[in-house]
């Protein structure tokens, strides 16, 4: 493979050529051409070398197609002929390498994604749901929603389920995607190269708000992931303030508790994301929104507004109640 | 047929003008019945290929622990019937093209008779096998009743070209020489037989194996 | 008695005769009316008014009302992707809510693949194939009148769903288990399965009759190496239906069940798989594409050949690469279903298989290059769309060999690079060609010309927006943007490419509706059309312009793979327009021929106009409009009333041959 510093120069060209001058390569644009794992190393660089052949074949068609009809006043003779030998050559045997060439690709590039490089010794369950993805730590208590902490360098197993419809797992950036399918585990691998926070969203069409299903996958160096998984295993912090306390109070005496799981609270409802530690997610109502006391505010008085059809109705609160709880929510970090 | 050569240098064959003198060859619609038959194939290799895939996709046992094994006798007996009602369509088919209609008639008749035979088997068959396995229970049930229904609903529909070919012997439209459409029913009373063996494999036997 | 016109070369085929007649009636035409002309007028020709249109038979008013039919679903689908396209022309944009976005980009899919290109297709093989092997209607014009009454009656079953707010909202290709009844309750998917059971009808005895025509009813000499390539790819295209259409309809019909009865075909908890969906839809699936595609590339090996004064290249070579595309098509569907998470020695046996489909396309587009370089090439608005196709659909293809590198499908499946792909290869490898067939065909159909100037502003806004729109989707596919998103963020870098695909999608549009305003005007103001106005060599163009009813006075003998060319050909109408063998001026007939060999068998009667074509096809809409809304007792009946009116349309056969 190419050295990094080629890599590097190899996909600066990229950029410029795919992303134009106007859009730049935005750092958060979940580029499949600005990957940040081997996965997605390897389909970039095959890319490339696809990309090249692809160039060239359509210039020399273009030019084949385009240049008797510019030079058609100088050719007065039509030439006989059946042709047969012109067929074959550019027709059949000359194509013919390049799609075995192109094979070769395929069947070495699936290889080297059946399995990671080293053996993963963590495996995630990745469940899912209309329209958010529910995250599971095998071998941990810790489960949270719509965002994937990985340690960086490592692989990771991914077992890959549905609750309800199919769903496709996408972080261009990290690695192709896997269908989730009902009654069914896909199991696969990624590996992140570089710590950073990478945007995934749902590929398969699952209904009214599939286009708000996005997640993310955020890569820790070792000792930060560590503390991150250790925090998110235990239950829910205990309220600070009066405003909190009575934000807990709310929630689990109110239809909150029916959908949502608050571990160590008596709220055990698992239509919906667990909220555990939902105050030191970076985004909301999988990517929608910013978490922010503002934008929580309104996604939990009415989510219908901003994913209209999703399966949490509004929610009555006095204002008192809404910002209490709302307070709560956002010390559960 | 006369030859001819060309100033370029090639032979080619003059047709004759005119006509030949009795018709030859495949008519429009004997092709067109084979290429429903084709067609009607395909819809049955997709349903019988659901099936096997439906069995080895899962991996309990099959039939599912809910049902059992389907009851051989009905359907045996209702198979060989139908396979047995090829040859009356056989005798039917020569019998038309030669003169004289009642061995037509009556070969068309007998052959009716296996069909009817077959579908009400059928039906009995499912008098039996309802409620314990039912078409919304599982997916094992629903096959069940749609596979040999859809055949089911082919063969009566045989059962009524069969009818009208009948009929058509009765008004002398057929028969004593004109054979055409026997011949084209009877390619698809052929395909229902095979049909048949083919459904019976797989639904009632394949379970047992 | 005029002169027949001998042509002063000597008589090959190899390129287009210098004196070939490019004004008016062909001599050995007007010969041939005039010894049987008039007798054949007073048989062939069908009723005036109301009548006529509701019980006509003719092939060629069937397939100009297949074209004007499917043009105006086409133009239905179209509205509903420039919507999606404004929707998309910002983030966040609240112009259509998802639940309308979701309807409309599913009927967008459905219309064009199943309401408008096929049929389109289809009225080109009705339209052009009988002429072009010189025979004078298909095989079964009952049932090609049927075919088109139940093609217009399923488009509006469909269509009616969207005003009703019930337009079918899972996709084209509808997977389970969203499409169930239990995440998508409602009128919607019943609309599509029934609506596609319903045209699959349709489909189906369209593709046996256009089969049976052209093994049956070639002109004598017209043998199997002589046939034109536009016939092959019929030919190719209506086994392909009648193979691949049968997967679908049983998907459809399990799907309606579980759906209605209950039944757990797709239901995993019960037995059922979701995969065992994909399974059959793309069985069926992949073949469709190329179902669509090869009469495409049938109509560019007629185009390019005319316009170059010269066959095509390797024709037996184009003839079995569209053999072996039919036949392999079969055998790639799973590289729709390569993110499913199947075995690797799966996916290693579908790439490979996906590879080797790409060799076949290849020969054809060399051979119709090598076409061009040896010839002489003429500059029509048809010849600039047939160029476009070849530009447009090398791009599509090579993008759609880069998806049988597997890892990289995974990463561009269902992202916009996808939609790219396919919009190249089936608008590039599709439409383009439909338009040049259309401007090919024109004067021939309508008896008038077109103006080129116009011809080369609807091109050029044509393939310019086509590009515009569907270039930069590539772009913002592998940038990470999923496909069948009603809106997206700002900020993720996909905005600039959304932007661009929407105005292209404009300038696509204004293009669409200048050549639609350049057809109308060429019909009401348009210099009337010679016989042969491009000096081509397939039988049609021997043929007025537009075609008596009874298309040819004297069925022709053929000589040669040109027949127009040989010299040979259409002096045999002259020859035999006194033999009543070949003028067949008893009764309504025609002749059936051999299979491979095209050697007289016999003379067919063929029947005259009916309205029962048109009551069948009453009857099976009320019978798929009962079942939609659950009136299953009525539906049996009308079932039954149906079986009532095809045995009497049985029964009332022409005088059938003894067999």
């Amino acid at each position: 493979m190419l050295a990094p510093k080629q890599r590097r120069l190899l996909m600066a060209l990229g950029c410029v050529l795919t992303s134009g001058v106007v859009a730049g390569c935005d750092r958060s644009t979940p580029s499949a051409l600005d990957p940040s794992g081997p996965k997605s190393d390897l389909v970039a660089t095959s890319w490339w070398i696809l990309f090249s052949v692809a160039a060239a074949v359509c210039i020399l068609v273009t030019v084949l197609a385009v240049v008797p009809m510019l030079l058609r006043r100088r050719r007065r003779q039509v030439k006989g002929g059946d042709g047969k030998r012109f067929v074959m050559i550019c027709g059949i045997i000359l194509p013919g390498l390049v799609l075995m060439a192109t094979f070769a690709l395929s069947v070495t590039d699936i290889a080297t994604d059946a399995s990671p490089p080293r053996p993963s010794r963590m495996t995630i369950d990745v469940i899912g749901h209309r329209w958010w993805w529910e995250v599971r730590y095998q071998g941990s208590a810790a489960v949270t929603a719509n965002e994937i902490h990985v340690p960086v360098g490592t692989p990771v197993q991914l077992r890959l389920q549905t609750a309800d419809v199919i769903h496709s797992f996408w972080v261009p950036e990290v690695m192709p995607k896997m269908d989730l399918l009902p009654k069914r585990v896909n199991e696969t691998w990624l590996s992140v190269s570089r710590p950073g926070t990478y945007r995934g969203q749902c590929a398969e069409y699952c209904g009214l708000q599939h286009a708000h299903m996005a997640f993310l996958v955020v890569a820790q160096p070792r000792a930060d992931f560590d503390t991150w998984l250790g925090r998110q295993a235990q239950d829910a912090p205990q309220p600070t303030t009066a405003e909190a306390q009575r934000g807990l109070s709310v929630l689990t005496q109110s239809s909150c508790a029916t959908c949502h799981t608050v571990r160590g609270t008596s709220a055990n409802g698992d239509v919906g994301p667990d909220l555990t530690h939902v105050g030191g997610r970076q985004r909301l109502a999988a990517g929608a929104i910013p978490n922010d006391f503002g934008h929580m505010s309104g996604w939990v008085a009415n989510s219908q507004t901003v994913k209209p059809g999703n399966i949490m109705p509004p929610q009555h609160l006095s204002p008192e109640d809404l910002r209490a709880v709302v307070t709560y929510l956002q010390g559960l970090e | 047929m006369t030859t001819v050569t060309t100033p370029a240098g090639r032979e080619s064959q003059r047709e004759p003008a005119g006509l030949p003198e009795a018709p030859v060859g495949h008519t429009t619609g004997w092709w067109a019945m084979v290429l429903f038959i084709c067609t009607e194939s395909a819809t049955f290799a997709a349903a019988l290929a659901s099936y096997f895939y439906l069995r080895f996709i899962g991996s309990g046992p099959w039939p599912p622990v809910a049902d059992s094994r389907p009851s051989l006798l009905v359907p045996s007996v209702g198979t060989a019937v139908l396979v047995l009602g090829c040859v009356p369509m056989g005798v039917a088919v020569r019998a038309a093209r030669r003169p004289g209609r009642l061995l037509a008639w009556v070969s068309l008749v007998v052959t009716m008779l296996t069909g009817v035979a077959f579908v009400v088997l059928q039906i009995v068959d499912y008098r039996g096998e309802w409620p314990d396995s039912t078409l919304s229970k599982d997916a094992y049930g629903s096959l069940f009743y749609s596979i040999t229904g859809l055949h089911g609903l082919h063969v009566a529909v045989g059962v009524l070209m069969v009818a009208v070919l009948v009929a058509s012997t009765s008004l002398r439209r057929i028969g004593g020489g004109e054979a055409g459409p026997v011949r084209i029913v009877a390619m698809y009373w052929y395909f229902l037989a095979v049909l048949a063996l083919a459904v019976y494999g797989t639904v009632y036997i394949s379970p047992y194996l | 008695m005029p002169p027949t016109t001998q042509p002063t070369q000597p008589t090959t085929a190899d390129a287009r005769p210098r004196t070939s007649s490019l004004r008016g009636v062909l001599a050995e035409r007007a010969s041939a009316e005039a010894a049987v002309g008039e007798k054949l007028d007073e048989l062939w020709e069908e009723e005036p008014g109301l009548i006529g249109f509701i019980t006509t038979v003719n092939h060629k008013r069937i397939g100009r009302r297949y074209l004007v039919t499917a043009s105006f679903f086409f133009v239905l689908a179209g509205v509903n992707a420039l919507i999606m396209r404004t929707q998309l022309g910002s983030p966040d944009n609240k112009l259509v809510d998802p639940e309308l976005y979701n309807q409309l980009f599913s009927l967008h899919g459905t219309a064009m693949i199943f309401f408008f290109a096929t049929p389109m297709n289809s009225g080109f093989g009705n339209f052009v194939v009988p002429l072009m092997i010189g025979t004078r209607d298909m095989a079964f014009p009952r049932l090609n009148a049927l075919s088109y009454w139940i093609f217009l009656f399923s488009g509006l079953f469909m269509f009616s769903s969207l005003p009703l707010g019930l337009a079918p909202d899972g996709g084209w290709f509808a997977y389970v288990p969203l499409t169930g009844d239990k995440y998508l309750p409602g009128l919607n998917l019943d609309f599509y399965t029934l609506g596609l059971l319903f045209l699959a009808v349709s489909s189906t005895v369209g593709a046996i009759n256009l089969i049976v025509t052209i093994i049956k009813m070639r002109a004598p000499g017209m043998s199997l190496n002589r046939v034109p390539l536009f016939v092959w790819a019929i030919l190719v295209q209506s086994f392909m239906l009648v193979f691949a259409l049968p997967p679908l309809d049983t998907a459809n019909a399990m799907l309606f069940m579980d759906r209605r009865f209950g039944t757990r075909f797709f239901v995993p908890s019960d037995g059922g798989d979701a995969i065992l969906w994909q399974h059959l839809f793309w069985l069926f699936g992949h073949p469709d594409v190329y179902i669509i595609v090869l009469p495409a590339m049938g109509m560019i090996s007629s185009v390019i050949p005319t316009f170059s004064g010269r066959p095509i290249l390797a024709y037996p070579f184009v003839v079995l690469a569209t053999i072996a595309t039919g036949i392999i098509s079969f055998g790639v569907w799973v590289h729709h279903m390569f993110a499913v998470g199947l075995s690797d020695v799966s996916l290693s046996f579908f790439a490979a298989a996906t590879l080797t489909i790409s060799l076949p396309a290849g020969i054809q587009m060399f051979a119709w290059l090598g076409t061009l370089w040896r010839g002489r090439i003429v500059l029509s608005t048809a010849m600039l769309y047939a160029v476009g196709f070849l530009v447009a659909f090398t791009l599509g293809g090579v993008t759609g060999v880069m998806f049988a590198v597997v890892p990289f499908d995974q990463q561009v499946t269902d992202s916009y690079f996808v939609v790219a792909h396919f919009h190249y290869v089936l608008f590039g490898g599709a439409v383009l060609p439909i338009l040049a067939g259309l401007f090919y065909w024109w004067p021939k159909i309508t008896g008038r010309m077109t103006n080129a100037r116009a011809g080369l502003w609807s091109f050029g806004l044509v393939f310019g927006g086509f590009n515009l729109t569907f270039f930069p989707m590539h772009i913002a596919g592998l940038l990470g943007m999923p496909r069948r998103i009603y809106t997206y963020q700002p900020g993720l870098g996909w905005t600039v490419w959304n932007v661009l695909s929407t105005v292209g999608a404009f300038v696509l549009a204004a293009g669409l509706l200048l050549t639609l305003g350049l057809f109308v005007h060429s019909l009401v103001r348009g210099e009337r059309a010679p016989d042969d106005p491009w000096g081509a060599n397939t039988l049609e163009w021997a043929t007025g312009s537009p075609p008596k009813d009874y298309n040819f006075p004297v069925i022709p003998t053929v000589h040669s793979g040109n027949p127009l060319w040989d010299g040979r050909t259409l002096p045999s109408m002259v020859e035999h327009r006194h033999d009543p063998g070949r003028t067949l001026t008893e009764e309504h007939k025609t002749l059936r021929t051999s299979e491979l060999d095209s050697r007289v068998e016999a003379v067919m009667t063929m029947p005259e106009e009916t309205a029962l074509p048109l009551l069948v096809a009453v009857l099976l809409t009320s019978m798929f409009v009962a079942l939609l809304v659950s009136a299953y007792v009525a539906a049996g009946i009308i079932a039954g009333f149906m079986a009532v009116a095809v045995t009497w349309w049985l029964w009332h056969r022409p005088e059938v041959e003894p067999g």
